[in-house]
């Protein structure tokens, strides 16, 4: 495992992370973008964990679960915010999520 | 041998998450996501963080990803082909906005020295599995129950506004 070099990492999780922020940016359906967010939340796990093997207090690790933690809280309130709004609408997409309120 | 692995996982990584961003049909983009969510699991077990690569396949590979599932196939009509499309308009420039954005992270990365995170020659590991228990329940005891609290109040919010729904139709 000692001869993976840190970049290797750090080029993985940059590539990924960018495919997360054309998902995001690109994509109309809310759930799509939510893809999107998941997939740049995982470029900076990989970040977090590869750091936290030349650190022998090994808080990157401790970090990583508390995010994939909070990742799966984030996708549940927004799954149900968008099934919300898609009940109100009959639709899912972003472009027209644009008032709030009843109308 | 293990380069060979790593850049396997790598490979798939990236191309699966390619395929995600492009396919027009949101429960393929799902089973992309999948495949990418397995790799980083794979990346976790290269760096020495088996228990995050095990918490990760749970949560996101088993919960995240049949939550998403389920969420689209429960409303028909999130996934026809229209569900996948793009935004209009400003598609060109997120992709030259994703593109260079890649490029400046190569870029930056490429150029820094990274000697100092280089692993020492001694074969064990400097961080273990029992040492991260140990620190869930003693220093970090209390973000830990935090988060216990949180996935709590998450799972009764969704299952008030899903009853609403349903008390509704």
């Amino acid at each position: 495992m000692k001869e993976i070099a840190m970049e290797h990492y750090l080029i993985v999780a940059a590539i990924l992370f960018s495919i997360g922020l054309a998902t995001t940016l690109v994509k109309r359906n809310a759930i799509a973008v939510l893809i999107g967010i998941e997939l740049m939340l995982n470029a900076a796990n990989i970040n977090l964990v590869a750091f936290s093997r030349t650190d022998p207090d090994g808080e990157g690790q401790l970090l990583a679960l508390f995010v994939i933690a909070i990742a799966a809280a984030e996708v549940v309130v927004g799954l149900t915010l968008v099934f919300l709004v898609y009940k109100h609408k009959q639709e899912a997409d972003l472009n027209t999520y644009n008032e709030l309120g009843e109308t | 041998m293990e380069q060979l692995i790593f850049w396997f996982f790598c490979i798939l990584l990236m191309v699966s998450g390619l395929f995600s961003l492009f396919s027009r049909n949101l429960v393929h983009s799902a089973f992309w996501l999948l495949l990418v969510l397995l790799s980083v699991a794979a990346l976790f077990v290269f760096s020495g963080a088996e228990y995050i690569a095990i918490a990760q396949i749970l949560v996101y590979a088993a919960g995240v990803v049949v939550l998403i599932i389920f969420g689209v196939m429960l409303s028909t009509r999130l996934v026809h082909e229209k569900a996948g499309a793009f935004i209009w308009g400003n598609r060109w420039s997120s992709y030259i906005l994703s593109l260079s954005l890649t490029g400046l992270f190569i870029w930056i990365i490429m150029s820094s020295v990274w000697e100092a995170y280089h692993l020492p020659d001694s074969n064990e590991m400097l961080f273990s599995t029992s040492d991260l228990g140990r620190m869930l329940v003693t220093t970090y005891a209390f973000p830990f129950e935090l988060v216990g609290l949180l996935l709590l109040v998450v799972i009764v919010n969704s299952a008030l506004i899903a009853g609403e729904i349903t008390k509704e139709s």
